[in-house]
């Protein structure tokens, strides 16, 4: 298994390297950066969600409030989103500690955890609707300044944003496996499989689901900011909205929940035929959803563990095989 | 001002009545097959539109569609349940939770895709009634009386029948009214296509006075969560008595905080309640 | 010897229901204990207020005297005092050496020298050559021997087992009581909760009977065998 996944990332890199300069459609580009942003996203959820065994609905809300803090401090003082990233990740660390308490101390669990997750992102969408300074309903635009692309992340074509995303997304997948190879990992998959037991072997459950959730947070917070310089628009609607943060999650389960990778593997069906329903079919006719939807339900029902499982699985039929033959031939 | 604070109580009592009838569905499928379906806000939206086009092309009166949109939606409820949910029934929750967002997305795109993002309106003109001096919504209290005679004749149903006493035996304990010799998967299959079904009839009794939109379903769903933890997971009466508090509480707080901040105030009320009453006035908690 | 654990006047409550009754017991250093009385004596749920699983209603528990009562468990287990559950509670999904690997990790956060206690626990429950197995294709025995080790890897100082013999066969039975007797030999103190009577006997130094949520004797077991009150409270019931 591990050698597979070793294999798959650096099959995966390579592609994603040779590609990107490849194809010079700004739609492709605009897709490419789409299932870099999806794949790092369902990365950062994986680490709650798949390893913790926290599966939160409220991931989208990480996203709004790196993507707001980032666009106001760029239209008030015309900070660098470099530096305002890390403000973003500051506010939505203290968010997620706040939830995080709030929901683990009271020790909610299973259904109640995903109705109370959902429901601090749907109080966060309201709030930020009905709230002028963040722009209310219509949302915030990112003023052009075009005098240094570097500096303001204001590029004119997408190209540098998919290798910006390309890195974070690197960078993320490096710490991730560290996070998970460490204690942190190890107490943290504990927590999954059985919190009284953790318990009674020393681990403050409380604690390390909260650690968890800021650190999931904290990763998805930093998207919201790249993907707010990216459109140069941001709304409830869009960066706080429910569905986006169904597809992290679809991202994350139709790979393989708890492996990392498999957020790669679903990113990368979920927004291409997303994105090519929508490019093919017609952007207000719903089906990309449509497709979204069945989608779900096909991967819950028949691959509840994720891709990445069945392709560990041909994987190790296609070794048997070739070990087989091996054999025969000595 | 008086008698308008006393119309806007009524109001919420009315509208809660209709709450309190399609929270019984989504409660009545949790309490059973311990799974929270995300997309029954959905079922209220199917049964609104279906109400919608057989009076817009047939002429039928919404009240009349019942007969079509209840057992309409409990086959589909059924069928989803026996095709789909049957298959992850041991699955994490997680995976099944995961599953009926699949299916809201499915549904409402359908809507859109099929009947476009437009706002829609059944035009049917009721005369205004007054109760000394009180103006009162006529649809609203025809929703309201027709919710409650359907929870009335539910209650019935699960008190008086042969399946309605499996039902509640699976409920109360899986294990045991399996080894009663009840055939659990089919109560599981009857229970999903009755909340469906409930969900549609309390949709065809909100299209007499709201929008039918493909996304109306959303703000329902959420309501229902609100009333089904208020009330506590899995209790009839909590649900009962939920859909009219938070009634109460949408059209108060429409009243003095303001029609756009009434959601706020309702995902607020939510999380206080979650966290500091998660199992409810009246609920027994999660369990396992 | 000195105290190590004392419970004093525990009582506890669920809903209605009284499952302790002003129980108070003391356990010496290096001492095999042995608690016992028939199902719903309130065996389990004193093994709990005293690790921290239940905040005790009334009265109050000393560890090395300092006062632990409502303290969370994995400060408790910190302190080096832990238990093993009643139903099987392995990591399932994880393989054995993770298993005490996350038991071990609270000693150490190096991951070299967590992985040595962890082998070392192993190889005293005898699970050796069976580190890389799934923990839940283990047999029942190995699974409770797993548990073993795992609370082993935290290094306590005094281990609580809630009836850790359940389900297994006399063979698989004799050869735990070995390993206990091992592990009691290198100093832990050891409290074990059982159902059946005959399995604790032969190591304890001390039992103590709960019946009803009473501790209804104390002392060691030869007298505890003759004991009326004991003998009606289980043939009693049966």
């Amino acid at each position: 298994m591990i050698t597979l996944k070793k294999h798959l990332s650096k099959v995966l890199i390579a592609v994603m390297f040779s590609l990107i300069p490849l194809y010079p459609s700004p739609y492709f580009r605009r897709t490419l950066f789409l299932v870099l942003y999806f794949a790092y996203l369902g990365v950062a959820w994986d680490i709650l969600g798949g390893y913790t065994g926290q599966g939160s609905f409220v991931h989208a809300a990480f996203v709004g409030l790196g993507a707001y803090t980032s666009a106001l401090l760029f239209i008030w003082w015309r900070l660098t989103p470099y530096i305002s990233m890390f403000i973003g990740v500051l506010v939505s660390v203290l968010f997620a500690a706040l939830i995080g308490y709030l929901c683990f101390r009271f020790g909610l669990r299973g259904h109640f955890f995903f109705l109370a997750s959902i429901a601090f992102l749907v109080a966060m969408r309201y709030s930020f609707t009905n709230w002028d300074l963040v722009g209310g309903a219509t949302g915030l635009i990112i003023p052009l300044e075009s005098s240094n692309p570097w500096l303001y992340m204001q590029f004119e074509g997408k190209l540098p944003y998919c290798y910006i995303m390309l890195v974070f997304l690197l960078i993320e997948i490096y710490l991730a496996e560290k996070i998970v190879k460490s204690k942190l990992g190890y107490y943290f998959i504990a927590i999954k499989e059985d919190e009284l037991a953790s318990e009674s072997l020393g681990i403050n459950t409380l604690k390390y689901k909260l650690v968890s959730l800021m650190v999931s947070a904290a990763f998805t917070s930093m998207a919201g900011t790249l993907y707010a310089f990216f459109v140069g628009y941001i709304a409830p609607e869009t960066v706080l909205s429910d569905i986006l943060t169904v597809q992290i999650v679809i991202v994350a389960v139709l790979g393989g929940a708890g492996t990392i990778y498999g957020s790669l593997i679903g990113a990368f069906i979920m927004v291409p035929l997303m994105e090519y329903t929508r490019a093919f079919l017609g952007a207000r006719s719903g089906l990309d959803l449509i497709v979204l939807g069945s989608l779900i339900i096909l991967i819950g029902v028949l691959y509840p563990h994720g891709l990445i499982r069945l392709l560990e699985k041909i994987y190790w039929r296609l070794r048997m095989v070739k070990g087989g033959r091996n054999e025969k031939c000595s | 001002m008086i008698q308008h604070l006393l119309e806007v109580f009524i109001e919420g009592i009315l509208i809660g009545g209709i709450f309190a009838l399609f929270t019984l569905g989504l409660n009545m499928i949790y309490g059973v097959l311990e799974i929270i379906n995300f997309a029954h806000g959905e079922f209220i939206m199917l049964g609104m539109y279906i109400a919608y086009w057989l009076f817009v092309l047939m002429g039928l009166h919404p009240l009349l569609s019942l007969a079509i949109v209840f057992p309409l939606l409990f086959f589909a409820g059924a069928a989803f349940e026996r095709v789909v949910i049957e298959k992850v029934i041991k699955a994490h929750i997680f995976i099944q939770t995961f599953i009926t967002f699949g299916l809201l997305l499915l549904l409402q795109n359908l809507a859109y895709f099929f009947w476009s993002a437009d706002y829609r309106a059944i035009r049917i003109h009721f005369p205004l009634i007054s109760i000394g001096g009180l103006h009162v919504s006529t649809p609203r209290l025809i929703g309201f009386i027709g919710s409650i005679v359907t929870i009335i004749i539910l209650h019935l149903f699960l008190t008086k029948t042969k399946v309605g006493t499996g039902i509640r035996a699976v409920d109360e304990n899986p294990v045991a009214a399996e080894l009663m010799g009840i055939n659990v998967k089919r109560m599981r299959l009857i229970t999903f296509g009755l909340g469906t079904g409930l969900a549609g009839v309390a949709g065809v009794f909100i299209s007499l006075f709201y929008y039918i939109y493909p996304t109306v379903g959303f703000i329902f769903i959420l309501l229902a969560f609100i009333i089904v933890v208020l009330g506590g997971m899995g209790s009839f009466i909590g649900s009962l008595v939920g859909g009219l508090i938070i009634g109460e509480l949408e059209s108060l707080s429409a009243l003095f905080v303001g029609p756009q901040w009434k959601e706020a105030v309702a995902m607020i009320v939510f999380i206080l309640i979650l966290l500091f009453k998660p199992t409810g006035i009246f609920g027994m908690g999660e369990r396992k | 010897m000195k105290n190590v654990l004392e419970a004093k006047n525990v009582s506890m409550w669920f809903g209605g229901l009284q499952a302790l009754n002003n129980v108070s017991i003391t356990i010496k250093e290096h001492e095999i204990v042995g608690l016992i009385g028939p199902n719903g004596a309130g065996k389990t749920t004193l093994l709990n207020c005293i690790t921290g699983f239940y905040k005790p209603l009334k009265g109050k528990v000393f560890y090395k005297g300092m006062e632990v009562t409502g303290l969370k468990p994995h400060k408790i287990c910190k302190m080096g005092l832990t238990k093993t559950f009643q139903i099987i509670r392995a990591f399932k999904s994880l393989s054995v050496l993770d298993n005490v690997l996350i038991g071990a990790l609270l000693r150490s956060s190096k991951m070299d020298e967590a992985l040595s206690i962890s082998r070392e626990a192993i190889e005293k429950v005898g699970l050796r050559g069976k580190e890389e197995m799934t923990a839940g294709n283990l047999t029942p025995a190995d699974q409770r021997s797993l548990e073993l080790a795992r609370a082993l890897a935290t290094k306590p100082d005094v281990l609580l087992l809630d009836e850790i013999a359940a389900g297994l066969n006399p063979v698989e039975v004799s050869g735990l009581v070995e390993t206990l007797r091992e592990i009691n030999r290198e100093g832990l103190t050891l409290i074990i909760v059982e159902h059946v009577m005959q399995a604790i006997m032969p190591i304890a130094k001390k039992i103590v009977v709960l019946h009803g949520g009473r501790k209804i004797a104390e002392g060691p077991p030869e007298e505890i065998k003759r004991n009326e009150r004991v003998i009606e409270a289980y043939f009693g019931e049966e």
